[in-house]
């Protein structure tokens, strides 16, 4: 019966990897996509019904996307690359993996400091990462900057995500930008000084803020408005952090042309679909972002946050301090 | 006439060990007779046939099989060439073949129909003819041992060897069936040797008997000759010793 | 096939684990002491630290676990114990990461548990944390046991009971008989379960950070993505497979003077314990289930409803469920060749070169399996490239990726990782064949390729379809190598469950990882009942 099995067995892994490869005779973009596109779907398919390209997803997290791009080299069948942090595009950008495309759409749409300079990559989407407080226990008067949390008032009432997610690398990279290393760093060490309670993601930061764990914290905007979404009475709000200190930091979700497409044309005519405003609310309406294009509509629950002002520094400084941010994290000991 | 089994010289020590588990032993089996390996545990009776069977490597001397040197410094034919019926000391029947499988093991150079003939044969000559179908935990243990030997014969080997055949049987049976072995291997024409402790066994069904102690061949002569004339004091002592019943080994019943 | 054919595959097969590993080595031969010297001085001393004491936290606890366990349900007698001794192997079906994810949900600050403490019972004292090195250590205690439980199970009741009874009727209590002998003698098989359980341990990644606990996984995904360093990533996953060659030594080391003897021919009869015992028996048996695998399922099924009421199912889900059959059938049939061939060689040709391939093929269970995945990328880089020269020599075309798009790659990934699983479970049946039936063979002209296939295989049909069981689990739930290497578009269950709990949407991964549960825990049941190591090999 052995035998049987291993001589049938062959064939049909002959057969069954044969029919895999996409042998369709329409166009079709191939998406390496990071952003779990459960909520940005609506926006795809119209880009397909308005211009009958279809578009495939490879999925993953930022980093494995990335190393399959790296590993697959000239060959990759990847037309465009989406990921959902900037310092992840900055370091495509490094390897080589994204072309420079200029095209005045994208550029009159999408805003300079959210885009790369160099045109390797654009922002679809923004997410501001800021303060986010108990409003039980909390009072907004009481908030001002980041490096406020610092502050003795809040020891052993702050919940930071763990620092070995790239948004609080990204928020580092940019602060060191902004403000330097030394003011970063003395930030940093105050905050550690508060004993903060590190949590693995920004929900169960959250949570842990609803349920009177702690009273602040840092999160992106869009998780607040999800939870919001499902629980609109949850005593939990966003504060802009830095006003008038810099701005609030905000991270993007960007997408890029890659070096080795066959379908160059068709990936910018996406990224340029993408940028405007019409699919920009569509996309960030799914997501609970705010649109990178500042003509398109901010969706409801995230309108409700409020207006704030941006950082000033540009996205790109994420990524080029990336490496730098992780390392002085490691010092301060932020797990 | 050239002998069957020749052995001459040969030595096999065990690493680890200071003493020669075979010590020099040479003698010759005789076509179509019955040779004996008689003496104690640990003088190396199974370690000699072993050596003959080719499971082993002997240190020094050389074994022929008829004319053809089988063992020696420079040759080793390995086991599946060596053209030995070997017969385990607890049968060694692959469980998972019933006995007609199991004796046709090693005819698969035959076609359908003459392995089918010669298992019929063969099982006839084991007077298992009637046990072909059964499997190894439904024999007893004189069944297995007959199918283990008609397994080792079904190649028309002209050399059998046994190791300790009998001591899986139940003690009063044991000479009864000896005699039963005994009988196959003179209807089946082949040159037999076969170890034993038990000097019952050997006087009664050898033609001729090797005592051996400590790797040492001690005698090798008909039994009759053994009993009239011992040829050394050890041996005396070994016919007039009382044996007790082998102790089964650890972990079976 | 012939003895030869059968040396080169399994030569090939080591190298195949060690190729991975040796690229991921090369690559990592440039010096980056600043890095090293930045990570000595601020967290590997931690990392380290917490690594060792998550690998003694586990052993400890999968060993008493799986050892009491196995015990209890090879010796006693005692209500439902039939049932419990195929039951307690089923929590190997759930991922570790699903139990670690279910596990902090269920019991942090603003999980359930503890609002109904503070709501409910107005307790506001302490409660130990589940985020900490005890909540980990339990967890992937109570998931990783079952290796320890399988083979000690067997063990046990091959050689050590019968060895019981002989014992006591020597005076010794049953208790002190368990201590002196049957424990010992069951050393080589506990040993080899713990190194199954600890080598899962050492390199996993999700589980420990969904717990924030950082070992030195983490810090080799630190180095990677945090500092953009892939050489240095690959340097600490390197000390990693440092740590496992250590601990494989370490086994190896405890089997040295154990020779096996093969099975013993009758079953020692179970023995009764008094009502009271019984049902203690049955309670902590049952406990381990309830919290193990009952509670688990439970809240994955909870959320699963909620989820699709909340209607996030995926609708591939059939091509998820049929790509997930066929990665896990055809993997299953490669690791098990695989196997199949290391044990088969090291009974054919004792030479210790042989035996020791088999070992090799430990040190890729232990890798992560992004490591893995990586140094596979890295060898499929050089060859496919090399292929598509030829190719497009040949045709003017380029071709496209070969290797990764076939899925070959991923196959080979899982080879790489999994053959020691179905060796270990392969090696443990081949020793029950006693050596006197190879003799017999050869005595019958059979040479070493006859001899495989017309004895060792018939007599090794119960271990290969346990082994082809334990590994397609372990396919089932194998996460971050699937999702480096699979083919495009190729989505299965494992991978739907990584995808979701990008974004801590728990609820929406537990209808696929309910399906990995499901599926596991049917497989497993099936090893109980056809392929029961327990069963003597009478056909």
């Amino acid at each position: 019966m052995k035998r049987h099995l291993v001589r049938w067995a062959l064939p049909a892994i002959a057969l069954f990897f044969a029919v895999l490869p996409v042998t369709a005779q329409e166009k079709v973009l191939t998406v390496y996509s990071s952003r779990s596109h459960y909520g940005s779907e609506p926006v795809f398919e119209q880009f397909t019904r308005e211009t009958g390209i279809r578009i495939e997803f490879f999925s993953g997290n930022n980093n494995e996307v990335l190393e399959r791009l790296r590993a697959e080299g000239n060959r990759t069948r990847a037309d465009v690359l989406l990921t959902v942090d900037a310092g992840n595009l900055w370091h495509a950008a490094e390897l080589g993996l994204l072309q420079p495309v200029r095209s005045p759409v994208l550029e009159a749409n999408i805003p300079a400091h959210l885009r790369d300079p160099n045109g390797n990559w654009f922002a679809i989407a923004v997410r501001a990462r800021s303060i986010v407080y108990s409003t039980e226990r909390v009072r907004p008067s009481e908030l001002s900057t980041y490096a406020g949390l610092g502050d003795q008032r809040w020891r052993g009432r702050i919940c930071l995500r763990s620092s070995n997610a790239v948004y609080n690398q990204s928020l580092i990279a940019s602060m060191i930008a902004a403000k330097g290393a030394d003011a970063t760093e003395r930030m940093l060490r105050a905050w550690m000084a508060n004993k903060p309670t590190i949590l693995s993601s920004d929900t169960p930061v959250l949570q842990a803020i609803a349920a009177g764990q702690c009273d602040v914290g840092i999160t992106n905007h869009y998780y607040l408005a999800r939870l919001k979404a499902q629980q609109p009475v949850l005593p939990v709000s966003i504060f802009w952090a830095d006003q008038g200190n810099g701005g609030t930091h905000v991270n993007i979700s960007g997408a890029g042309v890659t070096r080795h497409t066959r379908n160059r044309a068709e990936a910018i005519r996406l990224l340029e679909f993408l940028s405007t405003p019409a699919a920009q609310a569509v996309l960030a309406n799914g997501s609970h972002e705010f649109p990178a294009n500042p003509a398109a509509a901010v969706p409801p629950i995230t309108a409700s946050f409020g207006t704030f002002e941006p950082q000033t520094v540009g996205v790109v400084a994420a990524g080029a301090n990336q490496a730098e941010a992780v390392r002085m994290m490691d010092r301060v000991g932020y797990r | 006439m050239t002998p069957a089994i020749t052995v001459s010289g040969v030595t096999r020590r065990f690493a680890g060990s200071t003493q020669c588990a075979v010590d020099d032993v040479s003698l010759q089996v005789d076509r179509g007779e019955l040779l004996a390996l008689l003496g104690p545990s640990g003088a190396g009776k199974t370690t000699l046939l072993r050596l003959i069977a080719g499971f082993e490597m002997p240190d020094r001397g050389s074994i022929s099989v008829g004319s053809r040197v089988v063992a020696s410094d420079t040759v080793n034919v390995p086991v599946e060439r060596r053209g030995i019926g070997f017969v385990f000391q607890h049968g060694a029947l692959f469980p998972h073949l019933d006995v007609r499988r199991n004796i046709a093991f090693g005819l698969g150079h035959l076609g359908q129909v003459e392995r089918r003939a010669r298992v019929d044969e063969v099982a006839r000559l084991a007077a298992i003819d009637h046990l072909l179908d059964r499997y190894e935990h439904e024999l007893s243990g004189g069944e297995r041992q007959r199918a283990a030997l008609a397994r080792a014969l079904a190649r028309g080997n002209e050399i059998v060897l046994l190791d300790e055949p009998l001591s899986n049987v139940d003690r009063p049976l044991r000479l009864g069936i000896g005699t039963e072995l005994r009988q196959i291997l003179r209807s089946a024409g082949v040159t037999a040797v076969m170890v034993t402790h038990d000097h019952q066994e050997a006087l009664a069904l050898a033609d001729r008997v090797a005592l051996l102690n400590r790797g040492r061949l001690e005698q090798l002569a008909t039994p009759d000759e053994i009993v009239a004339a011992p040829a050394t004091q050890f041996v005396a002592d070994f016919l007039a010793a009382r044996h007790s019943p082998p102790r089964p080994a650890p972990g079976y019943p | 096939m012939t003895l030869r054919a059968l040396q080169l595959v399994s030569i090939v097969i080591a190298l195949a684990v060690l190729l991975p590993l040796g690229l991921v080595a090369w690559s990592a031969l440039s010096p980056r002491f600043e890095i090293w010297q930045h990570l000595i001085d601020t967290r590997l001393p931690e990392l380290v630290w917490n690594t060792l004491r998550l690998l003694v936290g586990v052993g400890l606890g999968a060993g008493v676990l799986g050892v009491g366990l196995a015990w209890l349900v090879s010796a006693y007698r005692f209500p439902g114990r039939d049932q419990f001794a195929w039951l307690l192997l089923v929590p190997l079906a759930m991922p570790a990461y699903v139990a670690g994810f279910v596990a902090v949900a269920l019991f942090d600050f603003a999980g359930p548990v503890q609002q109904w403490l503070r709501d409910g019972l107005g307790y506001t004292g302490w409660v130990p944390p589940i985020r900490s090195w005890g909540g980990v250590v339990l967890t992937m205690s109570l998931v990783f046991y079952p290796y320890v439980y399988l083979l000690a199970r067997a063990a046990f009741s091959e050689r050590a009971v019968p060895m019981i009874e002989a014992a006591r009727s020597l005076g010794q209590s049953p208790l002190s008989a368990f201590w002196r002998l049957s424990l010992p003698l069951a050393r080589p098989a506990i040993a080899a379960g713990l190194a199954l359980a600890l080598m899962e341990t050492l390199g996993d990644f999700g589980t420990v950070s969904v717990f924030g606990y950082d070992a030195l996984t983490t810090a080799i995904y630190r180095v990677w993505f945090g500092m953009f360093d892939r050489v240095a990533a690959g340097q600490l996953a390197l000390v990693l497979t440092v740590f496992a060659a250590v601990l494989i030594w370490s086994e190896r080391w405890s089997r040295r003077r154990i020779r096996h003897a093969p099975a013993g021919s009758h079953r020692a009869t179970l023995v009764p314990l008094s009502p009271g015992r019984a049902w203690a028996a049955a309670g902590v048996c049952s406990a381990v289930l309830l919290v193990a695998l009952v509670i688990p399922a439970g809240v994955l099924v909870k959320w699963s409803i909620q989820a699709i009421n909340a209607g996030s199912l995926a609708s591939n889900y059939p091509r998820l469920l049929a790509n997930t059959a066929t990665v896990t059938v055809l993997a299953t049939m490669l690791v098990v060749l695989a196997g199949l061939v290391l044990v088969l060689v090291r009974r054919l040709d004792g030479r210790r070169f042989f035996r020791s391939l088999g070992e090799v093929s430990l040190l890729g269970y232990a890798m992560p399996g992004s490591v893995i995945a990586v140094g596979a990328l890295l060898m499929f880089e050089s060859v496919d490239n090399g292929l598509a020269s030829l190719i497009s020599r040949l045709t003017g075309e380029t071709p496209p990726l070969l290797l990764i798009a076939s899925g070959a790659g991923l196959l080979f990934a899982y080879m790489v990782r999994f053959s020691a699983v179905s060796r270990q479970a392969l090696q443990a049946g081949m020793e029950r064949i006693p050596v006197a039936l190879d003799e017999a063979a050869r005595s019958l002209a059979a040479g070493p390729g006859r001899m495989a296939m017309r004895v060792h295989l018939p007599l090794l049909r119960r271990s290969l379809l346990a082994a082809g069981l334990l590994v397609a689990v372990e396919v089932l739930k194998e996460m971050p190598m699937t999702m480096l290497i699979r083919p495009f578009g190729f989505e299965t269950l494992a991978v739907e469950v990584w995808l979701r709990t990008t974004e801590a949407m728990w609820i929406e991964a537990a209808p696929p990882s309910l399906a990995i549960v499901l599926v596991g825990a049917v497989l497993l049941a099936l090893l109980h009942r056809l392929a029961d190591p327990l069963e003597r090999v009478q056909r």
